[in-house]
């Protein structure tokens, strides 16, 4: 069942056109031929990843088809579900996508798919353990007391013990020690051989440690910007060094090893990459001299590094200072000032009881959001579900019941007057709410925090901790982005795993508690992380509130805006008094 | 080196013992002895949950230590650089990641505007410096995590396997940063997997199970002799320090040719060390143990140059009879 790529782009480089063209065609067509283990190369962000979410059907292409067999992966944003049951993906560290309460019942997860009997499912998982040298003694314990290691080998084999056809791998190397990747390699080939007797299937391994993994690849994909750029074997990219310098995947360790020793004069032919075949061609040449010999240098001493110069001093060139101005540009409103126009604001959205008066104040900071320019992305994901639990909520509040009449529908009735006191609420709340998505989307949560340290400063006298205070919101701010990109993670992996047939992008409720878990467990790691490196970054104690930046002077665009929150709150608070009271 | 001229060690920790609170009975460190002067660069080496990240977080001064001393410069002055780019930013653009930390300095908001851009432009990175982190590549924003540490100028820098998520080349950039700082005097220590890397460390240290087996040259690592256990010697005058003692799993095991003590720790060596073992072997020893391909390059080439010598002297011996 070899796989065809027909135009196909993985992903929207974020450099797309920054790297030099190497004048190769592909235009994303190319072929996974069975029975081969494929390595997939390419720079940081080249869309490796996304390639492998897309050949294992979790994620659809930016354009182009997959075929298997001839048949298309992809129909729109689903994936042919027959498909699905023949490919498996391992995720780059797998060992964070375990939920269950039971080894076994990792496994159970992962088999469900395939409706199997018993016995077979007790035979998969034996072999599966077995294959990653784990003993079946752990079936009944939690995942959560093995070892960092043995999590990670767990969830490969509850992959393997799906028995696909295709697998793909996801950067395997990645944190694994000297000693633990030998190991990953006889797995690999391994793997490859199973299906190469088989006559079926295949690997395709993404990675960028290329000099542990050339040495057991049989072809090998250059993948950048989204797209196949070259392909060949692993002795043919050994040749095309400078084809993997212009992808910043190179010079790998054997092409500088051949370029140094065909510089000294050995006779090297071209599928010689290996430590033993190179040292018998160097002592060919030592046998049989060539006519010409190198020129040495022999005492230059080995440059470690090129220089990079980093000046030590605080002076600035003179070009560089003038240009730092320019670069430096402030943020369009002071924190400070946007501290206090989203206050008073605030205040005076929620002082509003009329409809009319809450439908303007949505509308104020509906405008402001606009004016400022606000990423349509952060609207709809504010929007969307808000407006979705508004609807709920509002419909729901209508709803009454007269149990005089009896349990017939004629009993259920709609208020209107209660459906609307909900929806102004929920309302005046989406307002607040927009304000806030005003506040953060125009300068950057590190400013906000030091405007609201600035501003508070003053209530230091009394022993309020402000600068803690500031620092903790700038940190929360910092944080609420991460929390969607790790459920996106982590609801792909319960995608591939599940076999989920649903439209890419949705996810079942029956699969919540895969998400959940890790996802908790991640931001947990996350929040560590991020304070160990604020504490790496010199944060020991409570910081100082930071001192007052003389060039952070307002300018008339401040007193305006503040001047334009004051009228509004006015106008607000009029508002609130000459509509009737609801 | 500048060590000479400055014998007081930058960091310097003395049987340091350290045991968690939930694991009584097992030491993540086990009396690890380490001292490390300005402008070295010392590589660490071992497996995972060997030690080697914790040993960097007490280097660091970010872990008390259950038993023996730690002196590490005060807060500033060390720095400590993770593996994740994706959790180590804080700011918003490369410029704010690294005014943050100077501000906590009590650097002057314009001044640390300053010294961030001139930091930046150092490290090639004065483009992308209002350009949104999400928006950088991963070798871009672990370049701009050692940028944000190297401006608060500090006399040691550790690494946590910085290279492990990045591509050739920007793992390439990374080390010419680090390097430009060493050549200032900042010592480095630099946690890494990845064994080419030793070759630019002026030392290696390997660990095994919280203890040091191994402090010497990445050539006295990688090659067998002089034999791989001997002590580690510096001209220093005060050389404190020594080998860990010789670890229980690990003696040599007898073989017609002497195991590098990367053999004996069944780690492959990179591969012109490899090609160097191979010749070896077959008896061709060019003597000066190459690290890297460049030095291998050297090596052949010499060996050439004498063989075509001896040739040579050869006829014209044979001509003065």
């Amino acid at each position: 069942m070899p796989i065809l790529l027909q135009s196909l782009q993985s992903a929207r480089g974020p450099d797309a056109g920054q790297r030099p063209s190497a004048g190769t065609p592909a235009d994303g067509d190319g072929e996974l031929r069975d029975g081969e283990l494929t390595l997939l190369i390419g720079p940081v962000g080249a869309g490796k990843s996304s390639l492998l979410r897309t050949l294992a059907g979790v994620v659809p292409p930016v354009s182009g088809q997959v075929y298997y067999d001839g048949q298309p992966l992809w129909r729109g944003r689903r994936a042919a579900p027959t498909l699905l049951l023949r490919v498996g993906l391992v995720f780059q560290s797998p060992e964070q996508q375990l939920f269950a309460r039971t080894v076994q019942g990792e496994f159970h997860y992962s088999l469900r798919p395939y409706h199997l009997p018993p016995d077979l499912i007790a035979a998969r998982t034996a072999a599966a353990l077995a294959g990653t040298g784990l003993n079946t003694r752990i079936l009944s314990q939690s995942p959560w007391y093995l070892s960092g290691g043995q999590r990670r080998r767990l969830a490969v084999a509850t992959t393997l013990a799906t028995a696909t056809d295709w697998l793909f791998l996801d950067e395997p190397t990645a944190g694994l020690d000297a000693l633990a990747l030998p190991q990953l390699l006889q797995t690999l080939q391994q793997l490859r051989n199973e299906r190469r007797e088989q006559g079926r299937g295949g690997l395709v391994v993404a990675t960028h440690d290329l000099d542990a993994l050339l040495p057991i690849a049989d072809r090998v994909w250059l993948w950048a910007n989204g797209r196949l750029r070259w392909t060949g074997t692993p002795a043919q990219l050994v040749e095309q060094e400078a084809l993997c310098q212009a992808y910043g995947v190179g010079p790998t360790e054997v092409q500088a090893t051949r370029r140094a020793l065909l510089a000294a004069g050995v006779d090297l032919p071209g599928e010689l990459w290996q430590a033993e075949g190179l040292a018998a061609a160097v002592a060919a040449s030592l046998q049989f001299p060539a006519n010409q010999l190198p020129t040495l240098d022999a005492d230059r001493p080995w440059d470690a590094a090129a220089a990079l110069e980093c000046p030590a001093s605080d002076a600035l060139p003179p070009a560089l200072a003038a240009e730092g101005t320019r670069l430096a540009e402030p943020s369009p409103l002071d924190a400070r000032a946007r501290w206090l126009c989203c206050s008073l604001l605030t205040l005076g959205v929620l002082a509003q009881t009329h409809p009319l008066g809450v439908l303007f104040g949505v509308l104020l900071a509906a405008g402001m959001c606009l004016r400022a320019r606000t990423p349509v992305s952060a609207w709809r994901r504010v929007t969307l579900p808000y407006t979705w639990m508004t609807a709920f909520s509002t419909l729901f509040a209508g709803l009454y019941w007269q149990p005089a009449t009896g349990l017939s529908w004629h009993g259920l009735g709609f208020a209107i007057p209660a459906a609307l006191t909900t929806l102004q609420a929920l309302l005046r709340l989406y307002a607040v709410v927009l304000l806030g998505l005003w506040l953060t989307s125009g300068s950057s949560y590190l400013a906000l925090q030091q405007g609201l340290a600035h501003t508070l400063r003053h209530l230091e006298r009394w022993r309020v901790p402000v600068a803690p205070l500031a620092l903790g919101a700038g940190l929360v701010l910092r944080f609420i982005p991460c929390i969607g990109q790790e459920l996106e993670r982590f609801s792909q992996i319960a995608r591939a795993r599940g076999k989920s047939r649903a439209r890419a992008g949705a996810l079942r409720a029956s699969d919540l508690p895969v998400v959940m878990i890790p996802l908790l467990a991640a931001l947990f790691q996350l929040a560590e992380d991020l304070a160990l490196a604020l504490e790496a970054r010199g944060l020991r104690q409570w910081p100082a509130a930071p001192p007052a930046d003389p060039e952070a002077r307002w300018h008339s665009a401040e007193w305006r805006a503040v001047a334009g929150a004051v009228l509004a709150l006015a106008c607000l608070l009029a508002l609130r008094e000459v509509l009737p009271v609801c | 080196m500048a060590a000479a001229e400055n014998p007081a060690p930058v960091l310097s920790l003395q049987g340091v013992r350290l045991t968690y609170a939930h694991t009584p009975e097992q030491a993540v460190l086990q009396g690890v002895d380490l001292v490390v002067y300005a402008g070295e660069w010392v590589a660490v080496v071992g497996a995972n949950g060997s030690g080697k990240s914790t040993l960097g977080r007490v280097a660091a001064g970010l872990l008390p230590v259950s038993a023996g001393r730690v002196q590490s410069p005060p807060p500033p002055g060390v720095q400590l650089v993770l593996q994740n780019p994706d959790a180590q930013g804080i700011g918003q653009t490369p410029l704010e990641d690294v005014c943050f930390g100077l501000t906590q300095l009590g650097v002057p908001p314009a001044a640390a505007r300053q010294r961030a851009l001139a930091t930046l432009q150092a490290a090639g990175l004065a483009d992308v410096a209002n350009t949104p982190l999400e928006r950088l590549s991963g070798g871009q924003r672990q370049l701009l995590a050692t940028t944000a540490a190297l401006a608060m100028h500090p006399r040691l820098i550790v690494l946590d396997e910085p290279t492990a998520m990045l591509d050739a080349a920007a793992a390439a950039r990374l080390r010419a940063m680090v390097a430009a700082q060493q050549a200032h005097g900042v010592a480095v220590v630099w946690m890494t997997q990845r064994l080419a890397e030793l070759a630019y460390a002026s030392r290696v240290v390997a660990l095994v199970a919280g203890q040091k087996v191994f402090d010497g040259t990445p050539r006295q690592f990688f090659y067998a002799d002089p034999p791989a256990l001997a002590g580690y010697t510096t001209s220093h005058p005060n050389p404190a320090q020594s080998a860990g003692g010789t670890p229980p799993a690990l003696s040599p095991r007898p073989s017609l040719q002497p195991l590098s003590f990367c053999r004996q720790l069944g780690w492959t060596p990179p591969l012109p060390v490899q090609v160097a073992e191979a010749l070896h072997s077959r008896g061709l020893c060019c003597g000066d143990k190459p690290l890297t391909a460049q030095e291998l390059g050297e090596c052949v080439a010499r060996l050439r140059l004498a063989q075509s010598r001896q040739a040579a002297g050869g006829l014209d011996a044979t001509l003065e009879t």
